[in-house]
């Protein structure tokens, strides 16, 4: 017997404040408005959600740079978010050691994600991992394939290749205590043509981690193929933003199609 | 007057949040002279058995949390690792005595394919039918949100008031009297887990 579901997670991209739309990681288009997401994903029953500051840089400095458009403050809408979430909660970007992570525990985070600092301050996925649990701590894994056709893992947005094979890379984060992977696929981001199946098998085989995959999510059905290959959290950010009750529509796809979701649930509060 | 443990960890701030939405007032607990002033006691945990007691033991709150528990009859709900140091003693890091109210010891999940931490929603089986927790929550949303690696290993299955699978049948809640402990998460369960608290304050 299996009383586990599966779940399916939603990623929400935030620069400058605002939610974005991604492509490639690098182009990003504004949509929607960063604090009513949160009413709309509890009236769909969201089983889980990542708030990601896509670039953080951004937030602390250059603030007096005219250029760049600051409509909200990503740990103002963080702190409004943790009052309204009875749903897993997700906070990650820009944190960088453990007042940061403390600060948005104290928020209503449920778990932190460390990306850029798996590379430049390992200590801290252990330090968290020791006061929070390292069920409290996702690292976030941002891959690319390269020229000869071999994943790697990013850092710094995207911009900055870690050294070290993709495999070592997740055996080290394992080492370090994490307790579970968040995986995006930078060539997929945006894409909408389905999740890297070649990625996902191989991630799966590396570790016995529980694994957030993301990239590539462009019709449902993508998500009852990550479900056949094995992935119990299925993730995605785009696709939430096209269509009406897109969440709802989409588990409900999913439940009808005897994916082993939680049942759709419009309007519980 | 519901009483909510802060021990400066753990998740308080969210099930603080879940009262607060649903209009229940309730009294922060840091020291144990606040214990007297309530008569419901609530006990949010995420984090680690053993640091949890070191925890307790450093806000001398334990043995008046047992009095109170145990002669003055008051309620309990204890979350996560809040329900699992209800045991004689937990197995996380060190083993680490527990308050020793429920028989039975907390120890890691015995797996051999499922990954660990068991993170997701699982659908719970009701093992005590009349649990007053569980009052007025329909099928639909008897599904709850579990982080953990350690389960609550009773020596009495009367303890138990429901279940899930994860390979093996684990404990999902207790119940013994006026003491409850949920391994899931209600206070991020959605609608379904909002039902929980508001159950368990109006006991």
């Amino acid at each position: 017997m299996i009383t586990k579901k599966n779940r399916l997670v939603v990623i929400i991209f935030f620069k400058n404040g605002n939610v974005v739309q991604s492509k490639l990681f690098k182009q990003h288009k504004v949509v929607g408005d960063p604090y009513k997401i949160i009413d709309r994903l509890s009236s769909w029953n969201a089983d889980e959600v990542i708030y990601l500051n896509i670039r953080p840089e951004l937030s602390n400095i250059n603030r007096q740079d005219k250029n760049i458009k600051y409509d909200n403050d990503f740990d103002k809408i963080i702190e409004f978010v943790g009052k309204k979430a009875f749903m897993p909660l997700t906070v990650g970007g820009g944190i960088k050691n453990l007042s940061d992570a403390d600060k948005y525990f104290r928020m209503g985070a449920d778990k932190i994600s460390i990306n850029s600092e798996i590379v430049n301050n390992p200590r801290l996925i252990s330090e968290c991992t020791k006061i929070y649990g390292s069920q409290s701590i996702v690292a976030s894994i941002d891959v690319k394939i390269d020229n000869e056709n071999v994943y790697n893992a990013h850092i710094n947005g995207g911009k900055k290749k870690v050294l070290i094979k993709l495999n070592d890379y997740i055996k080290k984060i394992e080492d370090l205590g994490a307790g579970e992977l968040l995986i995006n696929n930078i060539d997929k981001d945006g894409m909408a043509n389905g999740y890297d199946l070649r990625l996902l098998k191989l991630i799966k085989k590396t570790t016995k981690l529980p694994i957030i995959f993301a990239g590539g999510v462009g019709k449902f059905d993508d998500f009852i193929v990550g479900i056949e290959n094995n992935l119990n959290a299925i993730a995605a950010g785009n696709i939430f933003h096209y269509t009406e009750n897109s969440y709802y529509q989409a588990i409900k796809f999913l439940y009808e199609n005897k994916c082993n979701t939680r049942p759709p649930i419009l309007n519980v509060f | 007057m519901i009483g909510l443990i802060n021990y400066g960890g753990g998740n308080y701030k969210s099930v603080s949040n879940a009262l607060e939405y649903l209009n229940i007032n309730y009294l922060e607990i840091n020291s144990y002279h606040n214990l007297k002033k309530v008569d419901h006691i609530i006990l949010p945990g995420v984090g680690v058995y053993n640091d949890l007691i070191s925890t307790l033991k450093s806000m001398n709150i334990i043995d008046e949390l047992i009095y109170h528990l145990t002669d003055k009859k008051k309620f309990y709900l204890g979350i996560c690792v809040g329900m699992q140091i209800l045991s004689e003693y937990g197995l996380e890091n060190n083993k680490t005595k527990g308050l020793n109210l429920i028989k039975g010891k907390v120890e890691k999940i015995p797996v051999e394919k499922e990954p660990l931490p068991n993170i997701g929603w699982h659908n719970i089986i009701l093992e005590k039918k009349n649990s007053l927790l569980f009052n007025n929550i329909d099928d639909k949303e008897m599904l709850f949100y579990f982080v953990h690696s350690y389960y609550f290993n009773l020596d009495q299955q009367e303890d138990c008031s429901s279940s899930i699978y994860y390979e093996k049948k684990l404990t999902a809640s207790v119940e013994k009297d006026n003491i409850f402990g949920v391994q899931f998460h209600p206070e991020k369960s959605q609608a379904g887990g909002l039902k929980i608290l508001k159950n368990f304050c109006n006991l």
